[in-house]
């Protein structure tokens, strides 16, 4: 049957699956844009504008691998029993940072674009999102800590 | 925190070791190693009174507040 153990272990998979696909988009995205890859696809995009996003997906590879990283640490951390732990704060707080780093180069890379804003504006509602969960995690930390001290 | 735990000279008073106290009031060794070092945020009230029964004395003797 389906349990919490198994679904961290699937989250942890395909955080990793993501990290490996974004890498591996990263190393071949000019070569994919040389042969035609996206024009002739399903995917029907002209080359030239994926061209164009290409130094916006560069950009924003280093928060969202940074911020895949500290989600990989934190489910492995959260698999080991330690939840309420001051390290999965910090994880929190580098994965939120990471999505306001996102949500600037998306903004700064947007030039008119209303897909790019869009994504830079949900890059930033996730970030908030994330910055509530780690002070709503960090006040658990205390809480814990103060129970295992109360003898 | 400037409440100071002093079961280590009511210990000493009463010549009650450390293993024998905690076996006695029912915590563990590493519990009554935090409360003697002073690691503690908070004790039981059962705690508190497991400790003056077996130690023979008042709170006031184990705990004591210091302003500086």
């Amino acid at each position: 049957m389906w349990d919490s153990k198994r679904s961290i272990v699937l989250s942890i998979v395909c955080t990793r699956a993501v990290i490996v696909f974004a890498v591996a988009v990263a190393a071949f995205l000019p070569f994919l844009i040389d042969s035609g890859f996206f024009s002739s696809s399903a995917f029907r995009i002209q080359d030239a504008v994926v061209a164009k996003l290409m130094p916006v997906y560069y950009a924003v590879c280093v928060p969202g691998l940074a911020a895949l990283f500290n989600v990989n640490a934190l489910l492995v951390a959260i698999r080991a029993g330690k939840v309420f732990v001051a390290a999965n704060v910090r994880y929190l707080r580098a994965i939120s940072w990471c999505c306001f780093a996102a949500a600037a180069v998306f903004a700064v890379g947007a030039r008119g674009s209303l897909a790019l804003v869009l994504i830079a504006a949900a890059a930033a509602f996730a970030g908030l999102i994330i910055r509530v969960v780690k002070n709503v995690l960090e006040s658990g930390v205390e809480m814990k800590d103060e129970n295992d001290y109360t003898i | 925190m400037n409440i100071t735990v002093n079961i280590d000279v009511m210990m000493a008073r009463r010549k009650i070791s450390a293993g024998e106290l905690s076996e006695r009031i029912g915590i563990t060794p590493a519990n009554l190693s935090i409360l003697k070092n002073n690691k503690a945020k908070a004790i039981r009230f059962s705690t508190l009174e497991a400790l003056c029964r077996e130690l023979n004395c008042q709170p006031g003797d184990l705990l004591a507040f210091d302003d500086n």
